[in-house]
């Protein structure tokens, strides 16, 4: 390596923000490479058929959509569940004894032992029941089960009940025998409250349909009804980041990086060339070529950018495409003015005028001359755009310009969390997640390419060069 | 001494006229400059900021930039005209017929590259070679201009190298094709005088190595008198004296070289303070009618404030524009 090479480098990494940058950019990168490992496009409604496109954030539906045999979301899941606690305690005991019998039917007898440990009187009996068994049990290999069985603590009465019930067979009818009509209205909640979660997505719609009263499709008639809303929910183990509109918020910051990257890459490249051509040519040349293409310049330059991208997007259609296609538009005019100005300084180097007087052609003279003590600005000036196009891109998705819905997009999962930004009433923070982390990847996005032009800037700038 | 009268010239310049045409008028930076170099001589082109000389030597490249243009007049290299040439041909006498090499090292050196790059550059443009037998040259030509360690240097950055060094690095640029005429801006300008020196040697003995003719353009009468053969001295786009030598510093018959060389601090005579011209080059925009010495002429006349004077010979092969050189030929006898 060039002794040159070598102290630019050491000077960029000595720089404390350029690692930072760095590092947070390599993340990022990391993050968008192992997208498909880090949030595995799976359609939640139904594993076995594929997602046809990974970038449209797959998403939980109820509505109108049957649901497939193999179908399992365990945010649909969350979604009845939250609607049918409602009608729990509104219902007459009698309407809960057909829901209690198709759960103690559709349950594994080991799950039904979680709902009998908060029930007095059903523990009890079960507990005498255990009791009786415990030699049996201390044979099978479990220690002590006397007193686990007694224990205060209910963790332990679920493990010998559970085990009990998997090793024999007759304790596991027993489990499933018990009488839903004789239950008080309070076993009755508690039995189904604790076991609902075990069953699968279509017991578990059955069971709704059942406390509901409603035959067909029981997830419509529930959101008509106002049993299940669209808010944000977040289950920690499955939906770390929470979920909007049915869609996985971690899934769409996971892919919504490669959006980013995407944006930030094309835009800036296709804009930097433009601005390349158009700078470079007026600066060398000069003359009316130069006041034409300036003027150009300062037209684009006095239309307001939302303004234009607005009218530019009612022309082209919506859609991430045509918001890029808007930013490289709009977006060439800084770079053109940046080159211009420094080509016609360095033009006017003895340098230029020495390689001239050696009979070089002017192409490799700006090939080789005036580009390369021209171009580290314009290389500057990139990296920085890089971030802050993503937030532009988000403002446009925000005002729904710009992906098309349910698109992996920092901006578009902003725009669905609009309505829940101020939170439910009496609770501010409420819907945080649904903000912060889309939010959150962005400033560290646009943060970290800021800082890596920074250092940069500080490496390359000939003034500070010794 | 060269014999001049039987010598074919190896570059002749014939009235040239170079003008620029500004927002303000019509900049009449060369107007009428004739002048001829002979193989392996050197001839001295000296005046003040402002008379033409550096415009002189760009015509000649044809490097003037966009408002610069030559008017009339014929530049004849090696029996071609360069004026009638196509932009493609004098790319190829640019650099490898003719070299150049400027004022200010510190900036004609592209920052950006290493000095070994720039000096390849030239050579593989011209002459064709590979990569690898370019930088052999590089480094060859790197200790022929006195680089020391050249296999070290013809990797380092000019911001690397001294004054000195880049101005020798511009030279090994320069010669790395065997130019027939290398032309010097005011080579030594920018550094301090132990180096003008050096560098001064280095050319001379560089030019009677390779048999070039060199062109020393300079305001420094010491340097002409050091390195040149003959002189052209030039005044407000004119030339106003031109001979050989020691014809010019002994025997002067312009009163405008006449007070250069008076300017000149001498050891040899005592003198209480140093003689200097009065006032300053004319605006080329609005060049004095007559002579266009006349306001700041010691000796001028009713008739030089109406009358141009014409080159005229005044004694063999030494011309001069002034209507009363007698009048130095009688102070010398004084």
């Amino acid at each position: 390596m060039r002794q040159e090479t070598k102290r630019t480098l050491r000077r960029f990494l000595r720089n404390p923000s350029s690692i930072i940058g760095l590092s947070v950019l390599i993340f990022f990168t990391a993050v968008a490479t192992f997208a498909p490992l880090i949030a595995p496009p799976i359609n939640p409604m139904d594993p076995s058929r594929k997602v046809s496109n990974p970038y449209i954030m797959p998403k939980v539906t109820w509505k109108g959509e049957p649901i497939p045999p193999s179908g399992r979301s365990d945010a649909l899941k969350e979604f009845i569940i939250k609607g049918m606690q409602k009608q729990l305690y509104k219902a007459k005991a009698s309407e809960l004894v057909p829901v209690v019998k198709h759960v103690m039917d559709r349950a594994r007898p080991g799950d039904l032992c979680e709902a009998y440990s908060k029930s007095y009187k059903i523990k009890s009996q079960v507990k005498a029941k255990l009791l009786s068994m415990v030699d049996e049990l201390e044979k099978a290999g479990l220690s002590d089960p006397k007193s686990m069985i007694n224990s205060y603590m209910p963790s332990d009465f679920i493990v010998v009940c559970s085990e009990a019930a998997d090793m024999d067979k007759d304790f596991a009818t027993y489990l499933k025998s018990f009488d839903a009509d004789s239950m008080s209205k309070g076993d009755l909640i508690t039995i189904i409250k604790y076991t609902v979660h075990y069953l699968s997505l279509k017991d578990l719609e059955k069971a709704a349909s059942k406390l509901f009263g409603v035959d067909g499709n029981v997830l419509k008639w529930m959101e008509e009804n106002g049993y299940i809303k669209r808010d944000p929910i977040r289950t920690v183990d499955y939906h770390p980041f929470g979920m909007i509109d049915g869609r996985d918020i971690m899934y769409g910051v996971v892919w919504g990086t490669r959006t980013a990257f995407k944006i930030g890459i094309i835009v800036t490249f296709f804009g930097t060339i433009i601005g390349l051509l158009v700078g470079s040519i007026a600066g060398y040349y000069g003359g009316w070529i130069d006041e034409v293409l300036m003027r150009i310049t300062d037209v684009f330059l006095s239309i307001p950018f939302l303004v234009a991208a607005i009218v530019l997007t009612t022309f082209l259609g919506t859609g991430l495409d045509k918001v890029m296609i808007a930013m490289i538009v709009f977006g060439w005019m800084g770079t053109a003015r940046l080159i211009r100005g420094n080509i016609l300084q360095v033009k006017e180097e003895q340098y230029i005028l020495a390689a001239k007087a050696l009979g070089v052609r002017d192409y490799f003279i700006i090939m080789r001359h005036v580009i390369p003590n021209t171009i580290f600005p314009v290389v500057i000036q990139a990296s920085m755009r890089m971030g802050s196009l993503v937030i532009t891109a988000a403002a446009l998705s925000f005002l729904g310009l710009g992906a098309p819905t349910g698109y992996a997009d920092w901006g578009s999962i902003l725009n669905y969390s609009r309505d829940w930004i101020l939170g439910a009433q009496g609770e501010a923070f409420k819907y945080w997640f649904a903000l912060a982390y889309p939010g959150i990847a962005m400033v560290l996005f646009v943060l970290s390419w800021n800082l890596l032009g920074d250092s940069l800037r500080d490496t390359f700038d000939p003034r500070l060069r010794g | 001494m060269i014999d001049v009268e039987n010598r074919e010239p190896i570059l002749r310049v014939k009235d040239l006229k170079t003008y620029f045409y500004t927002e303000d008028g019509v900049v009449k930076a060369v107007d009428g400059v004739s002048f001829e170099l002979y193989p392996g001589e050197t001839l001295g082109i000296v005046g003040e900021s402002g008379s033409g000389k550096s415009v002189t030597s760009l015509s000649i490249m044809r490097l003037l930039d966009e408002r610069g243009r030559i008017v009339s007049g014929e530049i004849i290299f090696k029996g071609k005209d360069l004026l009638k040439l196509s932009e493609g041909e004098m790319r190829k006498i640019r650099g490898n017929e003719i070299a150049m090499i400027f004022q200010e090292p510190m900036v004609a050196l592209n920052p950006v590259y290493t000095i070994g790059d720039q000096i390849m550059e030239a050579i593989i443009l011209h002459q064709g070679v590979d990569e690898k037998k370019a930088r052999e040259m590089a480094i060859d030509l790197l200790r022929k201009v006195g680089i020391p360690e050249p296999e070290k240097r013809v990797d380092q950055y000019p911001h690397q190298l001294s004054g000195g060094m880049r101005q020798r690095a511009m030279i090994a640029m320069a010669l790395s094709c065997r130019p027939s005429i290398l032309i010097a801006d005011e080579p030594t300008t920018a550094l301090d005088v132990t180096i003008q020196a050096q560098i001064l040697d280095l050319m001379k003995e560089l030019q009677n190595e390779y048999g070039m003719a060199l062109i020393m353009i300079t305001h420094d009468m010491g340097v002409i008198a050091e390195v040149a053969d003959r002189v052209a001295v030039m005044y407000a786009g004119h030339l106003v004296e031109y001979g050989e030598v020691h014809e010019i510093f002994k025997r002067p018959r312009h009163p405008y070289t006449y007070g250069l060389l008076s300017s000149i601090p001498r050891l040899d005579v005592e003198q209480e303070k140093l003689k200097s011209i009065p006032g300053t080059v004319p605006d080329p925009l609005n060049f004095p009618t007559g002579c266009r010495f006349h306001p700041r002429c010691e000796f001028a006349e009713e008739r030089c404030k109406v009358e141009e004077p014409e080159m005229v010979e005044v004694l063999p092969n030494h011309y001069s524009r002034c209507f009363f050189w007698k009048k130095l030929e009688d102070l010398e006898v004084k």
